[in-house]
């Protein structure tokens, strides 16, 4: 399998600009209509530009079946990110591990 | 001539004693359990390479020096199965991936080093989920070595990650092996097979050498027959490791010079024993009364926090950063499982500022868990809902209907210690696990309160049937 031409940062350039629609992995493959608009807060969208990301930086032929099952797995992830989101923290919380300076001998 | 057949199912202690008293030589034990990896092991799916060459070098030099009078302890001349995860130098380590299956490694993991030093002799790689299950496996057959089998009921499953580990002490192919778990991967596989199980807390062990599937929750720990006999490895692999900045200074002593007396406080977790199999709930019943009039018992409730959606969380962004190349380079499409094709793709994904607040939130649950169980000696649960499901049958179809409440998350994004014990049997001549769960760097009052259950219980002593 080759690596994709398309790297990250031309890759959020074009999502940016609008223009991954016409991309070769479209939208439309997994079933829904590329070029319609949604409201921002449909929850399928954000899904299926992950999955979109994921195929442009990954480029595996998937099928229909596994389409479904990674954009399944895409929702789950981004069910939690709205629980990670949502819980309080303030800007004290820091990560349970903590970075520490390293020196080696001598 | 080898030892008797009943070796298999002797303690560590009990081996050394035999050895020391010249009833066997070290090299006779390693061609018993040698031979009982060849027969045994491979019927289970439990082994990945019997490694006879080293076990009869390492064995040899270990009559020597018992010849000589030099005595490296309690793990002097045993032998040991090392799950394939921990790299050995001369051995492929194939982490359970059919990719990765003659991966060569040119440094023995730090596990390896230190068993080596302590006198054990492995005679084994043991076999285990691919990539430790990290891809998302659905199902038992999910390594390229076959579904891991249950020694009670070879129709069932022997749990995972540590496959070959639980298996393999079932079955008397070794006294003792090295498992890992990152949510559930010794604990699992420990109640599946009805053997002792100890899963340390984070840092304990060096995970140097050892695959990286999840950096900060990856533990290290034994599988043996008894409880004690897990005292006895942690302490040979346990402490700080240059090569494992994780690895804790804390010293660690087995056995403890000062250990918990009873009567031993106990937490049960509310509702634990709601949506588990009967069995399991009887035999966990049955285990508080004979711990009754050794314990006192206190329900506690879990904070309500996101230990799940934390812990899956990390682990999906640490197996992401740590496999990406198997997916870019298509190698992920020659694992065992169809699920683990495509099980690392989402994961890709996750935006960083998830993972950063997963560990955020990971640090008041530490706390909040450390306050809860700072008032007892452990938590006492049921290991597991179930018993180990069939081979052929989906986790998921099985597990639908039980789904009990557990601690677990909450223990493996605390990094806490955890042990499993046996404690009966259940549907299909199935074993059922006991689990003490404590604070963190508390082993030893966990090893305490597992041995004193031993003493008072002959389920660590039951043998599966066909093994002789």
């Amino acid at each position: 399998m080759s690596r994709s031409v398309v790297n990250r940062r031309a890759f959020a350039k074009q999502l940016a600009a609008g223009s991954l629609a016409a991309a070769p992995l479209a939208i439309a493959a997994s079933g829904t209509i590329a070029n319609e608009p949604r409201p921002a807060d449909q929850s399928g969208a954000p899904a299926e530009l992950a999955l979109l990301l994921i195929q442009q930086l990954y480029p595996h032929a998937l099928n229909d079946a596994q389409r479904a099952e990674i954009q399944k797995q895409i929702a789950e992830d981004q069910r939690r990110s709205k629980i990670l989101s949502g819980f309080p923290l303030t800007n004290a919380d820091e990560p349970a591990p903590t970075f520490a300076a390293w020196r080696g001998e001598g | 001539m080898l030892p008797p057949t009943e070796t298999a199912w002797l303690s560590i202690r009990a081996l050394g004693r035999k050895l020391r008293a010249k009833e066997f030589s070290a090299v006779q034990l390693a061609e018993f359990f040698l031979d009982r990896c060849e027969r045994h092991g491979k019927a289970l799916n439990a082994v990945v390479a019997v490694t006879r060459e080293l076990a009869l070098k390492q064995a040899a030099e270990a009559d020597r020096e018992l010849a000589a009078g030099v005595d490296r302890g309690p793990l002097h001349g045993i032998p040991y199965g090392a799950k394939d995860l921990l790299a050995t130098v001369g051995i492929p380590t194939s982490w359970g991936a059919a990719p990765l299956k003659d991966q060569l490694i040119d440094e023995d993991a730090t596990v390896v080093r230190r068993l080596r030093e302590a006198g054990a002799v492995l005679v084994a790689k043991l076999s285990m989920v691919e990539i430790a299950g990290g891809l998302g496996y659905e199902q038992a057959n999910a390594s390229f070595t076959g579904p891991g089998l249950n020694p009670w009921n070879r129709e069932a499953w022997s749990g995972g990650s540590s496959s070959g580990p639980g298996s393999a002490i079932g079955a008397g192919i070794a006294p003792f092996a090295i498992g890992s778990e990152t949510w559930g991967s010794i604990v699992t596989p420990a109640g599946y097979c009805g053997v002792s199980g100890l899963r340390p807390t984070y840092g304990r062990v060096s995970r140097h050498g050892a695959m990286a599937l999840s950096w900060t929750m990856d533990k290290l720990g034994p599988l043996a027959r008894t409880a004690d006999d897990c005292g006895l490895v942690l302490a040979a692999i346990a402490g700080a490791d240059p090569a494992d900045p994780s690895a804790s200074p804390r010293e660690y002593r087995y056995p403890d010079a000062a250990p918990p007396r009873p009567p031993f406080r106990l937490a049960i977790l509310k509702g634990s024993t709601e949506a588990i199999q009967p069995e399991v709930k009887a035999n966990f019943e049955a285990s508080l009364d004979v711990l009754r009039p050794h314990a006192t018992f206190t329900e506690i409730e879990l904070p309500d926090l996101p230990y799940g959606t934390v812990a899956g969380t990390i682990i999906a962004c640490e197996m992401a950063a740590a496999f990406e190349g198997l997916v870019a380079d298509g190698r992920i499409w020659e694992m065992t499982a169809p699920e683990d094709r495509i099980g690392a793709h989402a994961s890709l994904a996750i935006p960083a500022k998830d993972y950063i607040n997963a560990q955020r939130i990971r640090r008041k649950i530490q706390q909040a868990i450390d306050a809860l169980l700072a008032p007892f000696d452990a938590l006492a649960a049921p290991a597991l809902s179930t018993v180990a499901g069939p081979i052929a049958v989906n986790f998921r179809d099985y597990h639908q209907q039980w789904s009990g409440k557990t601690s677990g998350g909450a223990e493996n994004a605390s990094g806490i210690p955890a042990i499993s014990v046996p404690n009966g049997f259940g549907e299909r001549g199935l074993p059922t696990g006991l689990k003490f769960v404590g604070r963190a760097f508390e082993e030893n009052r966990l090893l305490a309160i597992a041995a004193a259950y031993q003493e008072l219980t002959d389920w660590h002593e039951r043998r599966p049937p066909g093994l002789d």
